[in-house]
């Protein structure tokens, strides 16, 4: 039941301290492309309402991170399956690479910082030992959020904080994304 | 699935590690003994700490680091309440009154003359109890909490934290009730507030968007409708907001008492504990300074909705003598309650699941990991009670035994880590001795209204104002957020009217699925009253007000107030302050007087004290004065209960109750930016005989809506009417009944006399109603309904003051703030 | 006669079966109780009740999506509930129930694939409110027996918006009669938001198998059962018929004969 303490941080632990089985992943699910996104509309107003108001667009996506023994396959399966829902959602696999740099999008990320306990994770991990699949030692879930317009990071990252999340128990990183 | 229940948890690798001691604390000075409480974040005083040195002088020993975090969180504000227990010089200017405990002399005195039969258990159990329903089998538990420290910091996991504590509170009252009913009030910073806020601290809308998210999402997930509660803004909370988060539930009469039996198993079941939230109960006795560690948390509603599932079946079958919660300071004083009750107790830490395996022993003891309750089993009842739980998948693990020796004795593995007397621990807390102070302002005095007569188009733009103020304006788009009918029992429903959309004055709850009952309509209703505007003022006369208007709101729905139950909440701050703490006296003695007047015992209570925080100029303020009471009261039969919309044109309105010029604190002296004088004062007889009376008249089915005035006086209360119910009102201003003569069309129209209700009866039974409802001192018509959809005010003049389309008033009412929550 | 025993199933965050099992009592059914966990361990088989019913709440928190892991679990270890489907047993599911019926395939069809999904509601917010309901005149469902084609019934959720997987799938449900339910305004009338409280697709409320032996619902009869339910009984001016509990009526009477 513990709680690897690199988890919510979105990087993989380097591979010395893993069990050779304990594989990392993160996969990103996404709401098909012609269905409204309340949450992003939602987050959209707030940050117009924190002042950022050249931001035109805030599409929002769920991540989940998990570490266990599982095969590429295995994630394959539970993303499918089990973290999205095929009718309305995509979902992608995400390489432990930072994704690409130099675009007009910022991809934000917020975590649950390690030491707050996320009340998701059991549910998680029943729905995988329900699904069949092994079970996974940890698994955590955050948002994504991509924000299209122009904004400096720092001051993107800042109302975040104030508006969307909380610095005192989440970790937001902004970056920009393709 | 069957990994999600363990019943053999692990032990914490530093279970061989030796137990630290307080090195050199018995030869400590008191300044060295300061210096280590500011360190370790343990917030006792002066004294408390030498008291404790004291103590383990005696016991010839070291303490162990355990110990004194036990102590700190034992003696905490929030656990032991000392400012409301401990002694007071209370100075009003003209004389100083002694005061040896601030609750035994206010509001647990009221209760004690009042010596109601129908009061079953009151302030010494997790919550209040009183009995329900005819039939002598149940009993209803009632409790109120505030947790704003937690949301100050952190808005959506501190008031879904607090919910689900006051739930849990009310799952450990007597043997557990079953939750029926949650409320929340929220006292926040104007939604459209933009101003430079300190680093940290929450923009006010968002802390209030946050919190309604927390409460729902818990809430909504437990499946206890959330039908009643409060939204107040003022500049007063932009940095300390206030949450409030109430419980009711139903249990068995047989439930009420509880007691431990030596030998009994000490069993902690739900969550498992981490290292969430250590030092919450020290940490909110200090001020707000965004340096204070952060005691924050989010919650799991699933796994207490587990603990929820499995305890009642326990309960019923009745497998364990004593339950308490982990609230504030964990097991630390969950388990040293129990063994309080119970004359001793042993336990051993590593028998508790944890979530991680790196907690110290005192941490383990200390965490407020959410969602843990801690019960006392009878050995042969462990498997029974196992199965239940594994069935619900919850986690119980036995952490040790009531031993009956005046002592709580906490291991570790082999260690011992603590081992106290009860004695010492209960009474062993030194009283000192503090100063308040009250001076009267000269607002508080009575006074001409500062208002001019006449201005006819005044009073139309005063309403609209008043229809758009935040504190007046529609709810519905936080109310729709929570699912208000869950378990089926939600007859009165905060949402009424033609459109589902008027606001009520009280929900009621008819419990027919939560006790398994398909006959009879015995329900309860539950109302608040807050008035903050008030105490700045005055607090007496707000204590007052507060209880008058949470009755008088059970009143408009049918509700029988001759066995109302009070709870109070206050929320003060620093009681270090002289004149801080002179305020919070004025305002526990006004809590007795309404208490004794309308003859309505307190049964519950909690105070929050020390809500400060820096502005961005760096400067400490107290957020202002505010007590929440809320009162439940039995429906006795729910097919009679009423709502405020009208039903039907042509029918005569009443007005229960006189008029005079209150303006003070009102809402119409703050939209004309002008001072009122005229503070509410209730005459608490008066106001009883005419809430009897209106009762009397409602039980004949004589009255088809009732409305209670408040904030925005009359005025407010005919538009809500008339707009919820679709028909027109006309209202004639000199039939009012006035106490003195008011000129002024505004000072009629909003004033903000208490203890007024203006009610609609049917035309062609109007004779009947004024002989059913002749015990009302003040009953006047005033109006009557009409079909053409207006508001329409005649003045004393005999023209026309007003006549707004209520389809205006209601678009003007509706837009703040589903606009500003958008 | 015998009351017939109905399962009532429930899996942590289920909260909407106390006044599920005291609907179907006031109706003359014989509610049982039991836990994903006593299913899962073969204490409970479905196989041996009349009738089967997944109340609303937040299964398992709704951590994965609206009734998602017990959608999974119905799939691993509820297979006999397919069975109990075929023989034209009536099975129930209702708001939370529903969507994981929905998810786990069994509606609209009983094709254990997933035509059909739920996002969240268009306004973004969970959304507790009396909606005006259109029930379809040519469903077989044996629920709607003698019920009026326009009732009320409330909603309370926050993931209600039905999506289907492709457009020729709504021909497919309208051609089967599978669409049991609409969201309507007033008058009657195909409306959108609030009349819609979730921006379902062709307002669907309910599905149907062509059968008319499983219904799924978004909104929730259980909390209709006495005229003091209606959030208007103190006018006096609605129609005075306890929709929620007729709809269990007819399916305790279905069970009897």
């Amino acid at each position: 039941m513990s709680v690897s303490s690199t988890l919510a941080n979105g990087a993989a632990r380097p591979a010395a301290t893993q069990r050779a089985t304990a594989a990392f992943y993160r996969v990103e699910v996404s709401l098909k492309r012609d269905l409204p996104d309340p949450e992003g509309a939602r987050a959209l107003s707030l940050l117009h309402a924190a002042g950022l108001s050249a931001i035109k667009k805030v599409r929002s996506n769920k991540i989940y991170a998990v570490r266990g023994p599982l095969t590429l396959s295995h994630i394959h399966q539970a993303a499918k399956e089990l973290l999205c829902d095929v009718v309305t959602e995509d979902y992608k696999i995400l390489s432990p690479q930072a994704p690409a740099s130099g675009s007009r999008r910022i991809r934000v990320e917020v975590w649950l910082k390690p030491e707050v306990s996320d009340p998701a994770e059991d549910s998680i991990l029943l729905a995988f030992t329900c699904a069949g699949l092994p079970k996974p030692v940890s698994a955590r879930q955050g948002a994504v959020c991509y924000i299209e317009g122009r904004v400096a990071q720092a001051a993107l990252e800042k109302a975040i904080g104030r508006w969307l999340a909380n610095p005192l128990i989440h970790r937001i990183s902004a970056a920009p994304s393709a | 699935m069957k990994n999600a229940v363990l019943t053999t948890p692990k032990a914490a690798p530093s279970a061989a590690a030796p137990q630290r001691t307080v090195q050199e604390f018995l030869d400590l000075s008191a300044r060295g003994l300061a210096e280590l409480s500011r360190k370790s974040v343990w917030s006792l005083s002066e004294a408390e700490l030498l008291a404790a040195q004291a103590y383990f002088k005696k016991e010839s020993r070291e303490p162990t680091w355990t110990e004194m975090e036990t102590v700190a969180q034992y003696w905490s504000e929030h656990c032991r309440h000392k400012t409301f227990n401990s002694p007071i010089a209370y100075s009003d200017g003209s004389r100083t009154r002694r005061i040896k405990s601030l609750f035994a002399e206010t509001v647990a005195k009221a209760t004690k003359e009042l010596k109601k039969p129908w009061c079953l258990s009151t302030f010494k159990d997790n919550a209040g109890i009183v009995s329900f329903g005819k039939s002598g089998k149940w009993a209803l538990a009632l409790k109120a909490e505030t947790h704003n420290h937690p949301c100050a910091l952190e808005p959506y996991g501190g008031a879904a934290t607090g919910l689900g504590g006051v739930v849990r509170d009310v799952l450990a009252a007597g043997l557990g009730a079953k939750p029926v009913l949650a409320t929340d009030v929220f006292c926040f910073g104007r939604p459209d507030d933009r101003k430079p806020l300190p680093e940290g601290a929450v923009p006010p809308l968002r802390g209030l968007l946050s919190a309604v998210a927390g409460v729902g999402d818990y809430g909504n997930r437990l499946g206890i409708p959330l039908a009643a509660g409060g939204l107040y803004f003022d500049d007063g909370y932009r940095l300390t907001p206030l949450v409030f988060a109430g419980c009711a539930g139903i249990l068995p009469r047989w439930a009420v008492g509880k007691a431990a039996k030596p030998g009994d198993l000490i069993v902690a079941a739900g969550g498992r504990t981490g290292k969430d939230g250590i030092h919450g109960a020290t940490f909110s006795s200090t001020e707000l300074d965004g340096s204070a560690r952060a005691a924050v948390q989010i919650g799991h509603p699933i796994n207490e909705k587990k603990i929820l599932d499995a305890l009642l079946q326990a309960r019923d079958r009745k497998l364990y003598r004593f339950i308490t919660d982990c609230g504030a300071g964990g097991f630390a004083c969950a388990v040293t309650e129990l063994a309080a009750a119970a004359g001793g107790a042993r336990v051993d830490l590593a028998k508790a699941p944890l979530k991680t395996a790196d907690l110290e022993p005192w941490e383990i003891w200390l965490s407020e990991s959410q969602e843990r309750m801690v019960l006392a089993v009878p050995p042969a009842n462990l498997r029974a009670l196992e199965k239940i739980f594994a069935d619900s998948f919850c986690e119980i693990a036995v952490l040790g035994e009531v031993v009956r020796n005046g002592r709580i004795t906490v291991e570790h593995g082999g260690a011992r880590v603590a081992d106290l007397s009860l004695n010492f621990l209960e009474n062993g807390l030194p009283r000192a001795e503090r100063k308040a102070v009250w001076k009267a302002p000269k607002a508080a005095k009575a006074g001409k209204a500062t208002l001019n007569p006449g201005a006819g188009r005044r009073c139309a733009e005063i309403l609209s104002a008043a229809l758009a103020h935040p504190n007046v304006c529609s709810r519905e788009s936080v109310v729709r957020r929570y699912d208000y009918e869950v378990q089926a029992g939600t007859v009165i429903k905060p949402l009424q009217g033609v459109k589902h959309d008027g606001p009520g004055d009280a929900c009621v709850i008819w419990p027919r699925a939560a006790v398994g009952e398909a006959e009879g309509f015995a329900g309860f209703a539950l109302s608040h009253g807050l008035n903050p505007a008030y105490g700045k003022i005055d607090p007496y006369w707000m204590s007052l007000a507060c209880v008058d208007e949470a009755l008088r709101n059970l009143v408009c729905v049918g509700a029988d107030i001759s066995q109302a139950a009070l709870l109070d909440n206050f929320c003060w701050g620093s009681p270090d302050n002289p004149v801080v703490l002179g305020t919070l006296v004025r305002a526990a003695l006004g809590c007795y007087d309404a208490a004794k007047g309308f003859q309505t015992p307190f049964v519950s209570g909690k105070d929050s004290l020390y809500n400060e925080a820096k502005s961005a100029a760096g400067k400490s303020a107290p957020v202002p004065g505010t007590l929440l009471i809320t009162a439940a009261a039995p429906v006795r039969d729910v097919r009679k209960s009423v709502t405020m919309d009208v039903k039907a044109p042509g029918n005569p309105l009443y007005l229960l109750g006189s008029t005079a010029a209150d303006l003070a604190g009102s809402l119409c002296a703050e939209i004309l930016g002008v001072e009122g004088a005229g503070l509410p004062r209730v005459d608490s007889k008066t106001a009883l005989k005419g809430f009897r009376a209106v009762l009397a008249a409602m039980d004949k089915g004589l009255v088809l809506s009732a409305h209670d005035l408040s904030e925005g006086g009359l005025a407010v209360a005919a538009a809500e009417m008339a707009f919820s119910g679709e028909f027109g009102i006309r209202l004639e201003l000199d039939a009012l009944a006035c106490k003195g003569v008011i000129y002024s069309p505004e000072v009629l129209l909003f004033s903000e006399s208490p203890s007024r209700i203006l009610l609609e009866v049917p035309a062609d039974r109007e004779a009947e109603f004024v002989r059913a409802a002749k015990g009302a001192p003040v009953l006047r018509c005033v109006g009557r309904t009409i079909a053409n959809p207006i508001l329409k005010v005649k003045g004393l003049d005999g023209l026309s003051v007003m006549e707004e389309s209520i389809a205006a008033l209601k678009a003007r009412w509706q837009k703040t703030l589903s606009e500003a929550l958008a | 006669m015998k009351a017939p025993r109905i399962l009532v199933l429930r899996a942590p965050g289920v909260n909407c079966d106390v006044e599920t099992e005291a609907a179907l009592k006031f109706v003359g059914g014989a509610p049982e109780p039991a836990t994903m966990a006593e299913v899962r361990a073969g204490r409970v088989r479905v196989l041996d009740y009349a009738m089967v019913v997944f109340p609303g709440g937040f299964s398992y928190g709704d951590d994965l999506g609206a009734g998602k892991i017990l959608a999974v679990q119905i799939r691993s270890y509820l297979k006999d509930l397919r069975h109990l489907v075929r023989q034209k047993r009536p099975v129930l599911g209702v708001c939370n129930g529903f969507q994981a019926l929905v998810k786990a395939g069994l509606l609209p069809f009983g094709s254990g694939e997933a035509s059909a999904g739920f996002a969240a509601n268009d306004s973004g917010r969970f959304e507790a409110r009396w909606v005006h309901l259109r029930l379809n005149t040519q469903s077989s469902s044996l629920f709607f027996r003698g019920l009026p084609e326009m009732i009320e019934l409330p909603v309370a959720h926050g993931e209600g918006k039905l999506v289907l997987r492709s457009p020729r799938l709504l021909e497919d449900l309208k051609k089967n009669h599978s669409i049991a339910m609409q969201y309507v305004s007033d008058d009657g009338k195909l409306a959108g938001y609030p009349a819609n409280p979730n921006g379902s697709v062709f307002n669907i409320a309910a599905l149907s198998n062509p059968e008319g032996n499983c219904l799924g619902l978004m909104p929730h009869p259980e909390r209709f059962t006495a005229i003091y339910h209606h959030p208007n009984w103190t006018r006096q001016t609605f129609f005075k018929h306890c929709v929620g509990l007729e709809i269990f009526r007819n399916a305790v009477e279905y069970c009897r004969s």
